[in-house]
C-alpha cells in the first residue's frame, strides 16, 4: 500500500461473510448470506436490523464466537478467520464484547473489582501489584466511584453493572469493540449516560465501535455510518447522515417511518406501515428477500436477486428500484 | 375557546375510571417499600392515557392493583378506584371476577408467557366469552373468530386451532388483544404491549390499538417507557417518577411544554430521530440526567427526584411538592411552580 496505512487501514476487514446453520430435516438456515466491510480506526458502524435479521450471529462471527461458514476476517491485516482457540487470545485482548444484558453477563459470585481486575490477569498486561491501582483507574474512567469495587453484581444497577462491563472491554486497550444492544435494556436516562460514556471513551482511546442496535434514534446518535440488515444481507450501507436522512431503500424507509418520534405534532404525519413480518432465513423469498412486504415490489424483484452497489458516492443500496 | 371545547372539557364528563389516593406498598427486611404514593387520576371515555416512566417508577404496579392481579398480602393497598362511578375496591372476589374481563381488561408485554403454551388459541379466546356472556362453546368459536378477523390476524380458522408457540410475537398480541377485546370492556391496560416487538410490529400494533379505540370508543390506559410511543398513540400523558405521578398533561401540552424537570430530562435524554432529520449538523451526544433511577424504599418526605434534580432548592428534600395547575389539565407537582 502507498499511502501511510497507519491512517488509511482499517482495523477491521470482512469479506464475503457467510454463516448457515443446519437445522432438522437437512435444512439450512442462512442466518449470514455474504456480508463484506470495512471498520477504520476511531469509527463507530451502526449495526440496524430487527430481530431475526442476523445481526447479533455477525457479532459472534466477527469476534470468532461462532465459526464462519465462508469468508475471511481480518483484524489489523491479520486473517483471523480459522486462528485456533490458542492463537486467538492475543487477538480478543483487541477485539472485545460488550452484551445486552448487563447483569448476566457478570460472574455473580465475583465483586465489580475482581471482575474489573479479571482481563487484566489473564492477559498479564500489569504488574500483580499494579493491578489495584489500574481498577481503581479504570473505575473512574467509566465514571463508577471506586468505592464500587466490593459490590456483587447483584448490589449494583442495570446501569451501573453495564458500566463495570465496560471497564473490562476497555481494560485490555483494545482497538475494536462489538456492542450487541449494549444500551438497549437500560432506562432513557441512563440510556443517555452510557451513549455518552461510549462517545467520550472513543475520543479519548481513538476506538472503533461495531454497534449493534434495532433502534433507528440510537443509531442516528452514535454511528458514524451504519448498515441496515435484512434476513443475513446488508440491504443499504452508508453514512448516518444520508442513511436517515436520505433513505434509499424501501426497507430502511419503513425502518425510520416506524420508530417513534417524541413529538405529537410530527407524527400525525401520514405514514405507511410496512405489512407482514421478517420471513424465515430457512426459506427466504424468491428475489429480493424484501418483496413480499415492500410496498414498491414489481415483477423483477419477484425473481431476481438484486446486488448491493454503490448509487451514490459512498452509498450502497441493494435494490432494483434505485 | 369555542363553545364545542368548552362542552368537551374534562370536568363534564364523567370518567370511566377513577383513581383516588393509590397506594401500594410492600413489607420488606428493610421496612416498608413503597411503590405507589399516593396518586389519584381519572381515565375519560374514548380517550389514551398514557403513563410514561422508568423501570421502578410504579407503572406497572398501578396496572396490576387496578385490575387487582397483586396479591394481598404481602402488597399493601390503599385507596379507591372506581369503575364507572362504581368503588371496585371493595367488591368480593367474585364480584371483581366479573368486572375483570368484562370491564376492564389487560394485555401483557411478553405475550409468549401470558399465553397459555398448552391451550389452542381457541381454548383461550372463547374462555371469557362463555364465561361472562354465557355463550356456548360454539357460539363462542364463531365470535373468537370475528374477533381474530377484527385484529388483523389472516386465516383464522386454522389459527384457532393452533398453539401459541406456531405463532409470531406480532400474532401472538394480536391474540392477546383479541382475548382482551372479547367482551368489549370499556377500559383497557395495555403494559408496555409493543415493548418486546421489533419496530415495523411495533407500528402495526399501536395502528390496530388506536382503530379499535376510535371504533368502540374504548379508554386506554398505555402503559409504556417510550416517549415516542407516547407522543404516536396517546391523548394524555402522566409521568411518573418513584410511585408518584409528577406531571399530567395533554400529549400536546406535554411535549411542547415540559415543565417538570424529570419530563424535561427524560425529553433532554431520549435519541431523537427529529433531531437527527433535519439542521447543519447530527448531534452525537445525549443530555444526561445524573444519577440513578432510584429503587423501591420507604417514601421520601419530599421530591423523590430532588437528588437528580438541577433546580433543587432546600424545601424539595423536606416538603411534598403540591399540585399547580399551570393550563387546563396540566398539572405539575414541583416546588418550582408553588
Amino acid at each position: 500500500m502507498m499511502s501511510t496505512p497507519k491512517i488509511s487501514s482499517p482495523v477491521l476487514e470482512a469479506k464475503d461473510i457467510v454463516k448457515h446453520f443446519k437445522v432438522k430435516d437437512g435444512r439450512v438456515a442462512r442466518a449470514i448470506d455474504g456480508v463484506s466491510f470495512e471498520l477504520m480506526p476511531g469509527e463507530t458502524l451502526g449495526l440496524i436490523g430487527e430481530s431475526g435479521c442476523g445481526k447479533s450471529t455477525l457479532a459472534r462471527v466477527l469476534s470468532r464466537l461462532e465459526e464462519p461458514t465462508g469468508g475471511t476476517i481480518h483484524i489489523k491485516g491479520q486473517d483471523i478467520t480459522h486462528l485456533s482457540h490458542r492463537q486467538m487470545i492475543p487477538v480478543r485482548q483487541n477485539c472485545q464484547m460488550i452484551f445486552q444484558d448487563a447483569v448476566s453477563s457478570l460472574n455473580p459470585r465475583a465483586n465489580a473489582g475482581e471482575l474489573v481486575a479479571e482481563p487484566l490477569r489473564i492477559h498479564r498486561l500489569v504488574p500483580k501489584s499494579e493491578i489495584k491501582d489500574r481498577v481503581a483507574e479504570l473505575f473512574k474512567g467509566v465514571g463508577l466511584n471506586p468505592d464500587m469495587m466490593t459490590r456483587y453484581p447483584h448490589e449494583m444497577s442495570g446501569g451501573q453493572c453495564q458500566r463495570v462491563n465496560i471497564a473490562r472491554a476497555i481494560s485490555l486497550n483494545p482497538d475494536i469493540i462489538i456492542a450487541d444492544e449494549a444500551v438497549s435494556a437500560l432506562d432513557v436516562s441512563i440510556q443517555a449516560q452510557v451513549i455518552n460514556l461510549l462517545g467520550d471513551i472513543q475520543s479519548r482511546m481513538g476506538l472503533s465501535y461495531i454497534f449493534i442496535t434495532h433502534d433507528m434514534a440510537v443509531v442516528g446518535v452514535i454511528s458514524h455510518r451504519i448498515a441496515v440488515m435484512y434476513l443475513g444481507k446488508f440491504v443499504e450501507y452508508s453514512t448516518k447522515a444520508e442513511i436517515i436522512r436520505n433513505p434509499l431503500h424501501p426497507y430502511t424507509q419503513a425502518l425510520l417511518d416506524a420508530s417513534p418520534i417524541p413529538n405529537p405534532s410530527r407524527s400525525k404525519r401520514q405514514r405507511q406501515i410496512v405489512r407482514g413480518e421478517l420471513p424465515s432465513p430457512i426459506s427466504p423469498p424468491s428475489g429480493c428477500h424484501f418483496h413480499p412486504r415492500c410496498p414498491k415490489a414489481t415483477e423483477l424483484c419477484k425473481t431476481e436477486k438484486p446486488v448491493l452497489r454503490e448509487v451514490l458516492p459512498g452509498h450502497m443500496v441493494s435494490c432494483h428500484l434505485v | 375557546m369555542s363553545d364545542a371545547m368548552v362542552q368537551n372539557s374534562p370536568e363534564t364528563v364523567q370518567p370511566v375510571l377513577s383513581v383516588r389516593n393509590l397506594k401500594v406498598s410492600f413489607e420488606g427486611p428493610k421496612g416498608r417499600a413503597v411503590a405507589v404514593d399516593n396518586i389519584s387520576f381519572d381515565v375519560r371515555p374514548g380517550e389514551m392515557l398514557a403513563l410514561v416512566g422508568e423501570s421502578g417508577c410504579g407503572k406497572s404496579t398501578v396496572a396490576l392493583s387496578l385490575m387487582k392481579l397483586l396479591a394481598s398480602p404481602p402488597a399493601i393497598i390503599e385507596g379507591s378506584v372506581y369503575v364507572k362511578g362504581r368503588e371496585i375496591f371493595n367488591l368480593s372476589k367474585e364480584e371483581i371476577s366479573k368486572v375483570r374481563g368484562k370491564e376492564m381488561a389487560m394485555i401483557f408485554q411478553q405475550p409468549m408467557t401470558s399465553l397459555n403454551p398448552v391451550l389452542t388459541i381457541e381454548r383461550q379466546l372463547t374462555e371469557g366469552l362463555m364465561l361472562h356472556e354465557g355463550l356456548t362453546r360454539k357460539q363462542a368459536r364463531e365470535r373468537a373468530r370475528e374477533n381474530l378477523d377484527l385484529v388483523g390476524i389472516p386465516s383464522a380458522n386454522e389459527r384457532l386451532n393452533q398453539y401459541p408457540h406456531q405463532l409470531s410475537g406480532g400474532m401472538r398480541q394480536r391474540v392477546m388483544i383479541a382475548m382482551a377485546m372479547s367482551c368489549k370492556p370499556s377500559i383497557l391496560i395495555a403494559d408496555e404491549p409493543t415493548t418486546a416487538l421489533d419496530v415495523t410490529t411495533q407500528a402495526q400494533i399501536l395502528a390496530l390499538m388506536s382503530g379499535l379505540q376510535d371504533e368502540f370508543g374504548i379508554s386506554t390506559i398505555l402503559i409504556t417507557h417510550d416517549l415516542g410511543v407516547v407522543a404516536e398513540t396517546a391523548n394524555r400523558v402522566a409521568v411518573m417518577y418513584a410511585g408518584r405521578i409528577v406531571e399530567t398533561a395533554t400529549s400536546n401540552d406535554l411535549f411542547s411544554n415540559p415543565s417538570h424537570p424529570y419530563t424535561r430530562g427524560l425529553l433532554g435524554a431520549v435519541p431523537r430521530l427529529d433531531a437527527l432529520l433535519s439542521g447543519d449538523d447530527m448531534p452525537s451526544r445525549l443530555r444526561e440526567i445524573p444519577g440513578n433511577v432510584p429503587s423501591a424504599g420507604p417514601a421520601v418526605p419530599g421530591c423523590p427526584f430532588a437528588p437528580r434534580c438541577d433546580r433543587v432548592k432546600d424545601r424539595c428534600h423536606t416538603q411534598r411538592p403540591t399540585p399547580v395547575e399551570l393550563a387546563p389539565g396540566h398539572i405539575v407537582s414541583c416546588w418550582e411552580y408553588a
